[in-house]
């Protein structure tokens, strides 16, 4: 392949290599608006076809930007469904020794159940900010700009959510 | 406030080492410490990307969806394929942040509205973008690759920036035209301040501005109160050959390929944008041009003695 090629999206391994790199990530950044996997996977998919059907206009450069925009976009057309539910397991790497206590893992399991309970029923603004800062790390900087938002609306969002998440998660 | 000011320090990560071990002693930490932790641990489901990617392929295929590579029909035309392709090579990637885009595809004319209710109509093979977070009283700017009619509302600095030049604005109804080698600006209300390949000049009512071929001149004699095209029909008036078929491609979304045929040669005329057949033929029967259109998708055109 000829250098330019290494950059032209229509070149099947060059978008493979895109969809390879992306895929979980776009999904994840999906799965946080809508709180399903199925349609978060569902969003993702329909985002690399418009970026396959318009690879020929699309910069490569730009292209993971215009992935998440896309699925923005898309999301906002959506059916929103009455009742969000997170459907992901978690996978603990908690491993505190010191609590061993039967008593306290019921608590725990119980705690952790209420939390993701508490997370389905934000609104999406909320739950996806919340969880690009809590799951994947980011900062709010970078929240904000792949939400097309200011930082100051990150913030507010973060805070509504502690504040609703206090409220309806008593503390162990 | 302050706790919650240390609250979102904190999430984000931004906390030393030094203020961490004290915010760690407060209530605040206490109280959210849990939940914090326990939302990092949630993990969503992990893809399998080859099994994603096979399912990928079938949706694309179902789709009938193939890669739009237009290809250039004109010898002529190299890299000028970028105009006639719908979606013309970013000026929407220019931004850094994430920017507001309106597009027009082929055959189809877009209008949309700015944060200042400055109207703007796309036509054919746009392409319009802005930011809209930069986008205040006293600074409007977009970007625009291909064509578009803007009717701005008063205020001040309206800048449309193109790859060929830039159009400055305050409060009027003018036509950007920005095609490969052929930018042409008519102001029809108001004043319009053009600044091309380092030419500046100003336009009133009824003037325009036209570079076409590498020279560029000021015109009057606007022929109506709006553009043509916003009435769905393209007109020239001795304009080269070869962006009159641009046009007819980006109308009817065909290709349209020559033979024998003189793409430089001026053209003055109209063609309706409802109908292809009567499109060509308004375009064709004047030069003296047969075309083939047994494929309805790729018309053919070849001179009259052939």
């Amino acid at each position: 392949m000829k250098s330019s090629d290494l950059k032209d999206l229509c070149k099947e391994p060059v978008f493979k290599g895109f969809y390879d790199s992306f895929l979980q990530g776009a999904k994840n950044f999906a799965l946080y608006k809508c709180g399903d996997e199925a349609q978060a996977l569902d969003l993702t998919q329909e985002a690399f076809i418009k970026i396959w059907e318009n690879c020929s206009s699309v910069d490569f450069a730009k292209a993971k930007t215009y992935l998440f925009t896309t699925i923005n976009n898309m999301f906002l057309n959506t059916v929103k469904h009455n009742k969000v539910v997170l459907n992901y397991e978690k996978n603990s790497n908690t491993d505190d020794k010191s609590f061993q206590d039967p008593v306290y893992i019921l608590e725990e399991k119980e705690f952790k159940l209420k939390l993701q309970q508490a997370i389905a029923n934000l609104n999406e603004g909320q739950r996806e900010v919340f969880l690009m800062n809590r799951i994947d790390g980011k900062k709010y900087r970078e929240i904000a700009e792949l939400l097309d938002i200011s930082v100051k609306a990150v913030e507010k969002r973060m805070s509504l959510t502690l504040k609703s998440l206090r409220e309806e998660i008593p503390n162990i | 406030m302050e706790e919650e000011k240390n609250i979102l320090k904190w999430l984000n990560g931004d906390m030393s080492d030094r203020e961490l071990a004290a915010f760690k002693q407060t209530s605040a930490y206490k109280k959210y410490a849990q939940i914090a932790q326990y939302a990092s641990d949630l993990k969503p489901n992990q893809l399998n990307t080859t099994q994603a990617y096979a399912a990928f392929k079938n949706k694309a295929e179902a789709k009938n969806t193939t890669p739009k590579v237009i290809k250039p029909n004109f010898n002529w035309i190299s890299a000028a394929a970028a105009a006639v392709v719908a979606v013309l090579i970013t000026t929407y990637f220019i931004f850094s942040n994430p920017a507001t885009t309106t597009e027009a595809k082929l055959a189809q004319l877009t209008q949309t509205q700015l944060p200042d209710q400055s109207e703007v109509l796309l036509n054919s093979g746009s392409l319009l973008t802005y930011v809209k977070n930069d986008w205040d009283k006293n600074k409007r700017e977009v970007k625009l690759k291909g064509e578009a009619y803007f009717k701005v509302t008063k205020g001040s600095n309206f800048i449309v920036e193109t790859s060929a030049g830039k159009v400055q604005v305050l409060g009027t109804q003018f036509n950007v035209k920005e095609r490969k080698d052929y930018f042409e600006v008519h102001c029809y209300e108001g004043r319009v301040r053009v600044d091309h390949g380092g030419k500046k000049l100003v336009l009133t009512p009824g003037e325009r501005y036209r570079f076409i071929n590498g020279t560029g001149k000021k015109m009057t004699g606007l022929p109506a109160t709006q553009p043509s095209w916003t009435l769905d029909e393209s007109s020239f008036d001795a304009i080269p050959l070869k962006y009159v078929l641009n046009e007819l491609e980006r109308k009817f979304d065909i290709t349209i390929t020559t033979q024998s045929i003189d793409v430089d040669q001026l053209f003055a005329g109209s063609f309706g944008n409802k109908n292809l057949d009567k499109a060509l033929r308004a375009v064709t029967v004047p030069l003296g041009i047969e075309y083939d259109d047994t494929n309805p998708k790729n018309i053919r055109l070849y001179a009259n003695n052939q």
